[in-house]
């Protein structure tokens, strides 16, 4: 009986491949389904093949080399710093540009004419593009005259050389990613604050909730989709943004900088070694892909909040 | 318990003035129904001695403390909301004991009282699930626990019934009756519903246009309304209303040219008004064979063609027409009336309410039902 569904379940399933909607379903997808197999799935399936191969210096043709690639990689210091810088690089933008746009999101869900200003004006580092944001965190940190220092000054501080110094510059840049994305992220938290009904917290000040206890039991309870999206979005920022790398610090100074985009970057233009570049590469995808995958499947378990 | 007391209460949102000088003492235990037209004021009213909103001036009593100044959470107030508010991330067990957690009871003491909260309204078997895992009497017998369990001295309960199908409507009107018989605590409750208002209040408070129409029993409302607002809008059908001139002194003159003629001392009560409405009740209408010949003098019949007829079982809904106006009929009795036919009604100016034109209020307690109806 089952056997005899089944079957008859899949000669309607290659029918129904065939029938009429179903290939204008597929021609009508075509157009994405070719752009996205040329320059997305195809590339990262060429970049996978190519993490096998090297070209050693002065030879006339690629070699297949297994996973060559991948311990010379492993092996090198600088791909090990790079991952490190990355590492500390995500937990120290993440979670408190989060923190940050959450606490202004809980300031500004109201609307009023105020708090719409300084919505807008806390946004409006999202809009300026990376590269202009760093030009002119580059003034704010110039040491003795910069802005910072200039302050700071003020206050009897030492002028500090924010980019100059290993142990400053991450932080340096940190603190600019910070400004940068806080107010982006503040955004979703608006939306979702605002997507949580009055009721709830109406509920929760007679059953005896003080501002505390509604934060607590309420409200983050019923963000966790809202701060799981988010929390994915700052990761992938952390590994596909490295404008500001390449115009404040070049992943200087003595690497202090350098993070794994950015030395995929090196290697692929500057220092010619396609194989090295290629293979972090493939790491670092997979560690995107992990994280999308991840990030769906939060998603989906938040969906049964609503209703 | 407590008993409540609102003193010259008024609200307005920006310059719309929504309650307008409310006065209203309710008693301890009572389970006291709001009732009026969408957007009367019936949740401002319980959303003000929530607390959830601010008054703009009047005092509000709960027991014998001024609770104007005081924060929703200390007013031991608990209220069931229209879509319940459950929350989502928590299971039965936690939305129940929400309350406790909240006051600092301990998991111990919390799980027990939980238990016997849940026994009492059949959710034993349902603890551990979500809410969306639940049907809408599921839910809402959710929320009566959550409001329940801290043994409040009030319950504030919006429209409560108005998400669930007709069914489960009576059997949890019967629930929170019987529920509120048990814990003898002092109920509002909202609904625009008449059943639900005739069949669970001690005493009912209609509002419109916010503010106080009637209070009293239901049967007393019913059978005495004090303007035309509250005439129709208790009983279904509708009360009929019948446009008369006053030709005379004691007597009056309906559109289709039949006078009838009021006792004296009724008539005193017009004084000089002009013109009036005379209200009568569906069941209060005969259909009869033929005219009458012994007509009495204050008995009005019609001449009317059916329109439209509902059968309730063992009684009938008999729509007719008589000129422009739509006549409704309940009775036991539809004399051979099927639609289409003409028929005589029938009814006594004893039974009928006589309401001035111009404002609505209600004349004369004409019917004697009034007079003996009052509890
Ligand atoms: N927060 C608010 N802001 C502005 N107007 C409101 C607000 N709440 C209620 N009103 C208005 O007050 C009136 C009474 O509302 P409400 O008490 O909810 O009526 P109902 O009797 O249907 O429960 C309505 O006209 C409504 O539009
Ligand atoms: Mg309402």
């Amino acid at each position: 009986m089952r056997d005899n569904t089944t079957t008859h379940g899949k000669k309607r399933l290659v029918k129904s491949f065939f029938n009429a909607e179903h290939i204008k379903a597929w021609l009508y997808l075509s157009p994405a389904l070719l752009f996205l197999l040329l320059f997305t799935y195809y590339p990262m399936v060429q970049v996978l093949w190519d993490s096998f191969f090297h070209r050693p210096y002065g030879a006339d043709k690629e070699l297949f080399v297994g996973f060559d690639n991948y311990s010379r990689l492993l092996n090198d210091e600088n791909f090990i710093t790079a991952v490190k810088n990355n590492f500390i690089y995500a937990i120290g933008t993440v979670i408190p540009s989060i923190v940050i746009g959450f606490g202004f999101a809980l300031c500004l869900t109201q609307s009023s004419r105020f708090k719409n200003c300084i919505r807008s004006l806390l946004f409006f580092p999202t809009l300026v593009p990376l590269v202009a944001a760093a030009a002119l965190w580059m003034f704010i940190y110039f040491p003795g005259i910069g802005l910072l220092d200039y302050y700071l000054a003020k206050l009897g501080i030492q002028s500090t050389d924010w980019l100059g110094s290993p142990d400053n510059a991450l932080y340096s840049l940190m603190m600019l990613t910070i400004w940068k994305n806080a107010g982006f992220y503040m955004l979703f938290f608006i939306a979702g604050l605002q997507g949580i009904g009055e009721e709830y917290y109406e509920a929760a000040s007679l059953e005896g909730a003080g501002w505390w206890q509604k934060l607590r039991y309420v409200t983050l309870p019923l963000l966790g989709p809202t701060s799981a999206f988010v929390f994915v979005i700052a990761l992938i920022h952390v590994f596909t943004h490295v404008d500001h790398v390449i115009v404040m610090t070049l992943g200087g100074p003595m690497g202090s900088t350098n993070l794994v985009l950015y030395y995929i970057y090196q290697n692929a233009h500057e220092f010619n070694d396609l194989a090295k570049a290629t293979t972090a590469t493939v790491l670092s995808v997979m560690v995107l892909l992990a994280i999308s995958f991840f990030s769906i499947r939060t998603m989906e378990r938040g969906i049964h909040y609503e209703s | 318990m407590a008993s409540i007391a609102f003193k010259q209460i008024y609200k307005s949102y920006g310059n719309i003035s929504v309650i307008k000088g409310i006065d209203l003492e309710i008693k301890d235990g009572e389970l006291v129904v709001f009732i009026g037209p969408s957007g009367c004021g019936k949740s401002t009213m319980l959303r003000l001695l929530a607390g959830l909103e601010e008054e703009d001036s009047g005092s509000m009593y709960i027991g014998d403390s001024l609770v104007n100044s005081i924060a929703p959470k200390d007013r031991n107030i608990a209220m069931i909301f229209q879509n319940y508010a459950l929350y989502p991330h928590m299971t039965v067990a936690e939305n129940i004991g929400f309350g406790l957690k909240l006051r600092g009871m301990n998991k111990k003491n919390r799980i027990r009282a939980v238990d016997e909260t849940a026994s009492l309204l059949g959710l034993e078997h349902l603890l551990t699930k979500q809410p969306r895992q639940l049907s809408g009497g599921q839910r809402q017998r959710v929320a009566m626990g959550r409001a329940i369990i801290r043994n409040p001295k009030v319950f504030l309960m919006d429209e409560p019934l108005s998400n669930l199908d007709a069914k489960l409507r009576n059997q949890m009107r019967i629930e929170i009756k019987k529920l509120q018989r048990r814990l003898k605590t002092t109920t509002i409750f909202v609904t625009h519903d008449q059943i639900e208002a005739m069949t669970l209040a001690d005493r009912i408070v209609v509002l419109n246009d916010g503010k106080v129409q009637q209070v009293g029993a239901p049967s007393k409302l019913y059978s005495s309304p004090v303007n035309k607002f509250v005439a129709g809008f208790l009983g279904s059908p509708s009360i009929n209303f019948i446009h008369a001139r006053r030709t005379g002194d004691n007597e009056l003159t309906l559109p289709d040219g039949q006078c009838v003629l009021l006792p004296v001392d009724q008539a005193q009560i017009l004084s000089d008004l002009r013109e009036v409405e005379i209200g009568i009740r569906p069941e209060q209408i005969d259909i009869v064979k033929s005219r009458q010949t012994t007509m009495e003098e204050n008995t009005i019949t019609w001449s009317s063609s059916v329109s439209l007829i509902e059968s309730l079982g063992s009684e009938k809904l008999v729509y007719s027409y008589h000129g422009e106006h739509e006549v409704a009929v309940k009775t036991t009795n539809s004399n051979g009336a099927v639609e289409g036919s003409n028929i005589q009604l029938s009814f006594s100016m004893n039974n009928a309410h006589l309401f001035a034109l111009n404002d609505g209020r209600c004349l004369s307690p004409l019917a004697g039902i009034a007079q003996k109806g009052s509890i």
